[in-house]
C-alpha cells in the first residue's frame, strides 16, 4: 500500500527556512536586525519573510534598516490569523518563499517571521527545516512554567531582552535555568540582548542555525 | 468503490475548508464593505453573497474553470486560458488574491502529487508568467481533471469554496456567527444550486461594482485584517 504519493512532502533543494515565531513585542523583528548583519559577515545569502498581523509594518521596518536589500524582504499579508499562516495554511508563505528563491538563486537561508501570537504558535514543517521562540523577560518569569506547544516544541527557545530582566524584577539566571529544565536535556535555550551596543546571544543563534542547517548537505 | 465515489472522496478532501489554499486571507471586498458602514447585518451578508459574488462567480470564474477542466494536460491551451482570465481581470486586488490562491493550490497539488499541477507549476513559474498566470478558476479546472472529477463536480467545489471564504470572512471580522453562518448558507443553497443549472457564458464576464470597488477601496492606513 502506498500511503504518500510519489513527491509528496518533497520540495526542491533550495535554501534553509528558518521560522521565528513568539508573542507581540517579544523582540522577533528586533532578533532578525541583529542576525542579519552576523549572517552576512560569515557570506550567508539571506532574505526575509515577514508576517505581520494587520500591517506591513514589520517588512517595512527591514526593508528601511539599511541592513538589507529591501528586495529581499516579503511581506505576507494574511489576515488576522497568525497560527493559521504558518501552521494549517502556510501556503501563502510557502509561495512568498518561493517567489525570493526565484529572484534570489544563490540564496542560503529565508528567515520566516511569524505574527506576533501566543505561547501555542508553532510552525509547519511544510513551510519551515526549523524554528525558534521568542519570549522576553518583560513578559513575567512564570513565562516558561506555562510551557505551552510554541515553548516545548520549537528547535531553539530564546529569551529576549535579558538587559531589561532588574527592572522588571526577574532574574535572568533563573528564567534561563527553568526554561532550561522544563524544556529539557538537549533542548537549546539561549538568552539574547539583541539591541545596543553590547548585544548578547545573538553569534549563539547564528551558530546555532548554521550547524543545524547550512552544513547539513556537506557530502561526507 | 467505484470511481465516482473515489472522485466524491476527492471532491470532499479539497472543498474542506482545512485544505491549505491561502483563501481565509481573502474577503472580497466584505471588510471594507463592514468597515465603511455598507453592510450591517447577517442579511447584508447574504444579499451581497447573492447578488455580487456568486453572479461574479457564475459569469467569470465558471467559465474558466470550465476552459480549463476541459483543456486539462494541454500546456499551452491552459496557459492561454489563463493568460485571457489575466487580461480580463479588471479589478488588480481581487486579480492579485485570485493569483495567489491559485498559486497555493497549484503548489499543494504539485507536493502530494495530483496528476497535471507539477507540469503546470513549472510552466507558470518562469519569470516572465509569475505574475500573469495560476488564476484561481483555472487551476480549479486543471486540477479537479488531475484529481478525476468531471466538470459538475469541479464547479461544485469551487463555488463551495467561493461561499465558505465569504462567509467564513464574515465570521472572523466579528460580524456573524458560526452558526449564524451556516443557516446563511443553508438558506443560501436554493441560490446557488439555480446558479449552477444556468447554462455557462460562452465569454466572460464580471459586473460587481458593490464588492470590487469595495475591494479596490481597502484602506490601507488603518489595521485590516484581510488582503481584499
Amino acid at each position: 500500500m502506498t500511503l504518500l504519493a510519489p513527491d509528496q512532502n518533497t520540495r526542491a533543494p533550495g535554501p534553509a527556512r528558518v521560522g521565528i515565531g513568539g508573542p507581540v513585542g517579544s523582540g522577533k523583528t528586533a532578533l532578525i536586525e541583529a542576525l542579519i548583519p552576523v549572517f552576512m559577515s560569515r557570506g550567508v545569502e539571506i532574505a526575509v519573510v515577514t508576517n505581520d498581523l494587520v500591517t506591513k509594518e514589520d517588512a517595512r521596518r527591514l526593508q528601511a534598516s539599511g541592513l538589507i536589500d529591501p528586495a529581499r524582504v516579503v511581506a505576507v499579508e494574511a489576515g488576522a490569523c497568525p497560527h493559521t499562516v504558518i501552521r494549517e495554511d502556510p501556503t501563502l508563505n510557502i509561495a512568498a518563499a518561493e517567489d525570493l528563491e526565484a529572484r534570489f538563486p544563490g540564496l542560503d537561508l529565508i528567515l520566516v517571521e511569524s505574527g506576533g501570537d501566543n505561547l501555542a504558535s508553532t510552525f509547519s514543517l511544510d513551510l519551515v527545516d526549523w524554528w525558534m521562540f521568542v519570549i522576553d523577560v518583560g513578559q513575567g518569569d512564570d513565562i516558561p512554567r506555562k510551557r505551552g506547544p510554541g515553548i516545548m516544541l520549537c528547535d531553539l527557545l530564546v529569551i529576549n531582552k535579558l538587559d531589561i530582566a532588574p527592572h522588571v524584577f526577574v532574574s535572568a539566571d533563573a528564567i534561563l535555568a527553568e526554561a532550561a529544565a522544563v524544556r529539557g536535556e538537549g533542548r537549546p535555550v539561549i538568552g539574547c540582548r539583541c539591541k545596543g551596543t553590547q548585544t548578547q546571544g545573538v553569534s549563539e543563534i547564528a551558530d546555532l542555525i548554521m550547524r543545524d542547517l547550512l552544513f547539513r548537505q556537506v557530502p561526507a | 468503490m467505484s470511481a465516482h465515489s473515489l472522485a466524491l472522496i476527492r471532491l470532499l478532501q479539497v472543498s474542506d475548508t482545512a485544505f491549505p489554499s491561502g483563501a481565509f486571507a481573502f474577503s472580497s471586498g466584505l471588510e471594507t464593505l463592514f468597515n465603511e458602514g455598507r453592510v450591517t447585518k447577517p442579511e447584508g451578508v447574504q444579499a451581497v453573497l447573492a447578488e455580487q459574488i456568486l453572479p461574479r462567480w457564475a459569469s467569470f470564474d465558471r467559465v474558466f474553470l470550465h476552459a480549463a477542466h476541459a483543456a486539462a494536460g494541454d500546456l499551452s491551451k491552459l496557459s492561454e486560458i489563463d493568460a485571457r482570465c489575466h487580461l480580463q481581470s479588471s479589478s488588480d486586488r481581487l486579480a492579485h488574491a485570485s493569483r495567489r490562491i491559485g498559486r497555493s493550490l497549484l503548489s499543494v497539488h504539485a507536493r502530494i502529487g495530483t496528476p497535471g499541477a507539477a507540469a503546470y507549476r513549472s510552466h507558470a513559474d518562469q519569470p516572465d508568467l509569475r505574475e500573469a498566470r495560476s488564476y484561481e478558476p483555472v487551476m480549479q479546472g486543471l486540477i479537479g481533471a488531475g484529481l478525476g472529477l468531471n466538470v459538475t463536480q469541479c464547479e461544485l467545489g469551487a463555488v463551495h469554496s467561493t461561499c465558505m471564504a465569504f462567509v467564513s470572512a464574515a465570521v472572523r471580522l466579528g460580524r456573524l456567527g458560526a452558526i449564524e453562518a451556516q443557516g446563511l448558507l443553508a438558506a443560501t443553497a436554493p441560490r446557488i444550486l439555480a446558479t449552477l443549472e444556468q447554462p455557462v457564458p460562452q465569454l466572460a464576464g464580471a459586473f460587481s461594482p458593490f464588492a470590487e470597488i469595495a475591494a479596490l477601496r481597502r484602506n490601507t492606513t488603518q489595521a485590516v485584517l484581510f488582503a481584499t
